[in-house]
């Protein structure tokens, strides 16, 4: 009896702030419906208040569901937090995905949830039809979710929390972020929130501007700002139109664009550091050393490769698209100054081979960005050395290594071994992906491309992402932007939890 | 929560010079190298 009441307490948790947290998220529809009602579309205002209203009663009645648990104040447990991270950002997809199909936009449902967990995730790869003609209301919406989904759904709810909750910091862990810049969760979050909407007033202003310059009309130049500004600080690559960042023909614009991806790439926690005095820890910082040395070198060799193979004849063109692309690649944002088929009949295995390392690697741990993260990558790199270092010095020799990352940390063997583990996790996701687009006929490096792009949420497409896709590649596609985005233990947490609970009442119905 | 202290406004624009620096050394390397 007391092991079903557990069990129902431990629903009613995850129920409430995986409905909490819906309902926080799905109120933003308010922003498109007045973009819609400005722009007098009335077709997508009807979409977005019936989007709005399924999501509201979904979000309602899974709160209602588990009022009685959160009214017995119970303690929020880990498996809760991971569960409710993970668990919310399923039913969201779906939920967000609802104005993309009454749209007419997308070929179906799987298509609507893919870009919509591209989006969330900040992937950036899309598969919604005829860009170009979409509506205000509905691009909005898509730069929005983006834009939210580089700071996490989780951290936009819990800023959101009128008093701290007990427990808070395991459901924000859960969603793949584990700095806190100060004691509290609730202040953490809002923090986090304050250094994005910094940077977008300044970010849309200098994009404004340059878009006025360069022939935008003002309204029209503003929108565009506000949407490449969105992507560019989420990483994300999102762009209204379908010739991406391309259509702007314009270097400043691009250059804007970069500066602004590369600080949305770092870590929350560097930029709280530097906004509160302590300048010297952009160059003392293990992430940031570990960005600036690979994406530089990454930039040179592909810079090398194509002056090599005569890629491009216009020398500044040529530098202008690789280290753009290479930077965009890195900080897993997505925005491609050439053309998807280009990367495959222009840059050559060598330079695909770049762009796939530098995809996979990513940006910094706790940042909008993707893949294994920076700060993995200076630890396990940090790790060999003291390895070797260990081997080479005398037995007796009793030393301790060190890696900065805001404060000194002692490297110790599990921070190494947690750090392997989801690099680990990645390789296999890239690999089971790569493989897998084998399996359906495309070229093994052009599988590679699309496969790393999708795990590490970068964005950049070869060419295989599209409608036309099998369904089983974009289902894939999907669980790979999700598992990268989360970093993995969630979403096994998650999978865990339910077959725990299918375990659990097998056994009991076999004792009955 | 949107009120900045010069502490603060300081911070942005060291971080602000600091990537517009990277990039600028970035391309003047990238610029070297096709020379």
């Amino acid at each position: 009896m007391s092991s079903i009441k557990i069990k129902n307490q431990n629903m009613g948790i995850i129920s409430y702030y995986t409905g909490f947290i819906i309902l926080i998220v799905t109120t933003l529809m308010i922003i498109p419906i007045l973009t819609s009602l400005l722009f007098r579309e009335w077709n997508p205002l009807l979409d977005f208040i019936i989007s709005m209203s399924i999501s509201t009663i979904t979000g309602l009645a899974l709160m209602l569901y588990g009022i009685k648990a959160k009214k017995s104040k119970s303690n929020i447990q880990w498996k809760h937090g991971f569960v409710v991270a993970s668990l919310s950002w399923i039913l969201l997809a779906v939920l967000c995905a609802i104005p993309y199909r009454l749209s007419g936009n997308t070929l179906s449902l799987l298509d609507a949830v893919f870009d919509v967990m591209s989006g969330f995730t900040t992937t950036g790869v899309v598969l919604t039809q005829d860009l170009d003609h979409l509506s205000n209301g509905l691009n909005m919406w898509r730069h929005l979710l983006t834009f939210i989904g580089g700071q996490g759904m989780i951290v936009l709810a819990l800023s959101l929390l009128v008093k701290e909750t007990g427990g808070a910091y395991k459901i924000y862990a859960g969603e793949g972020k584990d700095v806190e810049l100060v004691p509290n969760v609730k202040g953490t979050a809002r923090q986090i929130w304050k250094i994005s909407m910094v940077y977008l007033i300044i970010g849309t202003a200098a994009l404004w501007i340059n878009g006025v310059i360069i022939g935008l009309r003002p309204v029209s130049a503003f929108l565009h700002a506000l949407y490449i500004f969105e992507s560019s600080w989420s990483t994300g690559g999102f762009a209204p139109t379908t010739q991406n960042i391309m259509y702007y023909h314009s270097a400043s614009y691009e250059t804007i664009a970069m500066v602004i991806f590369i600080l949305g790439s770092l870590n929350f926690g560097l930029h709280y550091a530097i906004w509160h005095g302590n300048s010297r820890e952009i160059y003392k910082n293990i992430e940031t050393q570990s960005f600036f040395a690979t994406s530089f070198t990454a930039s040179m060799i592909a810079l090398l490769w194509l002056s090599k193979i005569d890629a491009y004849s216009d020398a500044v063109m040529g530098l202008r698209r690789i280290i753009f692309n290479i930077l965009s690649a890195h900080t897993t944002t997505g925005f491609g100054s050439v053309y998807a088929r280009q990367f495959a009949l222009e840059w050559g295995d060598f330079g695909i081979m770049i762009l796939i390392i530098a995809m996979l690697i990513g940006g910094s741990a706790c940042s909008t960005a993707g893949g294994f993260k920076g700060l993995r990558v200076g630890i396990v790199f940090k790790g060999l050395i003291m390895d070797v270092k260990k081997i080479l010095s005398s037995e007796r020799n009793m030393r301790l290594y060190k890696f900065h990352h805001i404060k000194d940390y002692i490297l110790e063997d599990g921070a190494i071994k947690s750090s392997a583990i989801i690099i680990c996790c990645y390789m296999f996701t890239f690999a089971a992906g790569t493989m897998l687009g084998t399996y359906y006929g495309y070229p093994l490096s052009e599988s590679a491309f699309e496969s790393a792009s999708i795990t590490g949420n970068v964005g950049l497409s070869i060419g295989i992402t599209a409608a036309s896709m099998p369904a089983v590649m974009k289902v894939y596609y999907i669980v790979a932007m999700y598992l990268g985005r989360l970093e993995f233990i969630s979403a096994f947490a998650l999978i865990g939890y339910i077959f725990g609970g299918i375990r659990k009442t097998c056994l009991s119905k076999l004792k009955h | 929560m949107m009120s900045l202290n010069k502490t603060e406004l300081k911070g942005i624009t060291k971080e602000l010079l600091t990537i517009g620096a990277y990039v600028a050394l970035t391309f003047g390397a990238a610029f070297l190298i096709m020379r």
